[in-house]
């Protein structure tokens, strides 16, 4: 995935993006970070081609994507099939009558037949625990439930790029400890993860690199999420952070032992 | 926290009583518009919700599949409109309940969900054609006589206002058919799950797009609700003295304002959200209903019914 000089705006002189310079590899891991209003979401938004540049351009798997080229019916379908968007808000992305339902409409809209999609829908329930809530409308689940169905449905397409705008937001520790493995086993299973969060203390399991937006609206840094997050001069001037900012890190040992330690400048 | 952005020094003070300082009792304030808007939206979701848990039941219309339903329905409903013999309908109606018994749903229920409005509605509605005015006919109770006929512009009408046979069993039989057709709507709606209902509705050759719509609509009706029921709340829990009239009528407008911006946004999302999961403007949907056995005994059932309803129908006249 590339993004040249893309800059984008919802109206005319309130930009939201500035010149936007990215490369993203298959397989990487990236995480987003940036103080709110910085860009972020609309960037997302942008590399699964909801909303398109209003400068510049972006090419995924090799093709300009485009309004026009995602029109291509064949192009759309590969398009949509390989890059996954988990939303914010799970209740815009839950719109089925039941959570079966949910996770089959991905599989259905790529035209496979009953059989493979009730395959993929009953294996992703098997894998996410989520037999018990099947037949339970949205509306009778709870955050951390509407979430793992968020992203139940859209596993269930199998894409190779996974962008999660916020995930942790409003979850429980617990959950956010189950949604960080997960992320990271699929990783390891080769998926692309792009991910937006304000949440410093997973940014470095979740990433391989860390991007960082101004309030201007652009790129002000990229690297390893360990010289990131230990760059306190340059979060400060993102205003991500106050001057009380501090971190805890987790270690996970090979021994399966697991260490918290606390450092406070 | 810095110089700039300070918390100013009333907010670090603990905080008012706001209650009188000559320590009278308050004067009880009546359950005003504001509360009563809350509950009754709080009730009609619970109501919803509630339905959907008869669906869950493991009763008999349960087992059977939504498409014969939706047709069960269809010809229970045509049955009822078409028979005149008030005793067929009163067995039908007998029969509806039994179903509505083996299907888990209360009879307090089935008679209080039907009986408590509708036929006072239909009543209503039929109430004029009693009389002998509306409709002649054979006097059965006589109201007013005037003495001579009645003159009223181009209309003329008898001397004695009665309520006549004729328009008493007319009014009876329409009560009747309403309240059996509304009961068995209730019947198999109540034991239907919403979705697989409007999935089933594709046999009657609805439009896809028009089952997903209604769907969402479903759907998305109870984020609305709760999202009324949030800025009802949140009013509720700043509001310190009474509110008149005008501040309430003011809050409403405000709050249908901010509702529509927010259903507003909230639809742009959910498509963006279809969009990427490969939604092409015609949604691909599946059903998985399957017609048993029992299913097929049913038909078979109803059947005999319909015909032997309408054979009584013939015999008694």
């Amino acid at each position: 995935m590339e993004l040249r000089d893309v800059s984008f705006e919802y109206l005319t002189d309130e930009t939201v993006l500035k010149d936007i310079n990215l490369d993203i590899c298959r397989g990487e891991k990236i995480v987003i970070l940036g103080a709110n209003g910085s860009g972020k979401s609309s960037l997302q938004k942008i590399l699964n081609g909801l909303i398109f540049p209003s400068k510049g351009e972006y090419r995924a798997f090799g093709q300009l994507v485009t309004e026009d080229t995602l029109n291509d019916e064949q192009f759309s379908q590969s398009f949509r099939q390989r890059i996954g968007y988990i939303f914010q808000n799970s209740d815009a992305q839950l719109f089925s009558a039941n959570v079966w339902e949910e996770i089959a409409f991905g599989p259905l809209q790529m035209k496979l037949n009953f059989k493979e999609v009730n395959d993929r829908v009953n294996g992703v329930i098997r894998m996410l625990n989520l037999e018990s809530l099947k037949d339970r409308p949205p509306y009778k689940l709870s955050g951390g439930e509407k979430k793992k169905v968020a992203i139940a449905c859209v596993l269930s397409i199998n894409p190779e790029v996974l962008i999660l705008d916020e995930p942790t937001n409003g979850l429980d520790p617990r959950t956010q400890r189950w949604l960080i493995n997960l992320l990271v086993e699929l990783n390891k299973a080769g998926k692309t993860l792009i991910t937006c969060t304000h949440n410093l203390d997973i940014a470095c399991e979740i990433a391989d690199r860390v991007i960082v937006f101004n309030e201007e609206h652009k790129i002000v840094a990229q690297g390893l999420p360990q010289d990131i997050l230990s760059n306190k001069e340059l979060l400060l001037s993102v205003n991500l952070i106050d001057e009380h900012y501090h971190s805890h890190v987790h270690v996970s040992q090979p021994s399966k032992q697991h260490d918290h330690f606390h450092s406070h400048e | 926290m810095n110089s700039n952005n300070q918390a100013p020094e009333w907010l670090l003070n603990s905080g008012e009583m706001g209650m009188c300082p000559c320590g009278c009792i308050g004067k009880r304030k009546k359950v005003r518009f504001l509360e009563k808007t809350i509950n009754d939206i709080a009730k009609l979701l619970k109501e919803v919700i509630f339905f959907e848990d008869i669906a869950f039941q493991d009763g008999f219309l349960q087992k059977l599949d939504p498409r014969v339903k939706v047709i069960s329905l269809i010809i229970l409903i045509s049955t009822a409109t078409l028979l005149h013999n008030v005793f067929i309908l009163i067995i039908i109606y007998l029969i509806s309940c039994i179903l509505a018994k083996i299907s888990c749903i209360s009879l307090k229920l089935y008679f209080k969900r039907v009986w408590l409005i509708i036929p006072l509605f239909t009543a209503i509605t039929v109430l004029p054609s009693i009389f002998n005015y509306v409709r002649p006919g054979n006097s059965l109770i006589s109201i007013i006589n005037f003495g001579h006929k009645l003159y009223l512009g181009p209309f003329t009408f008898p001397a004695e206002l009665a309520i006549t046979k004729q328009g008493v069993s007319g009014a009876t039989l329409l009560i009747f058919r309403v309240g059996i057709a509304v009961s068995l709507a209730f019947l198999f709606t109540a034991t239907t799950r919403f979705a697989n209902l409007m999935k089933a509705f594709r046999v009657l050759f609805l439009p896809k797009i028009f089952i997903t719509i209604l769907e969402m609509c479903y759907r998305y009706i109870f984020i609305l609700l709760n999202i009324t029921i949030d800025m009802f709340v949140a009013r509720k829990s700043r509001t310190i003295s009474k509110i008149d009239s005008k501040q309430g009528r003011s809050f409403v407008a405000s709050a249908i304002g901010s509702l529509f911006g927010k259903s507003y946004a909230l639809s742009e999302e959910v498509y963006e959200a279809m969009l990427s999961r490969g939604y092409k403007g015609e949604p691909v949907i599946m059903n998985k209903f399957k017609f048993t056995l029992l299913d097929f005994q049913w038909l078979l059932s109803l059947v005999i019914c319909v015909l032997a309803a309408f054979g009584g129908e013939i015999i008694l006249g």
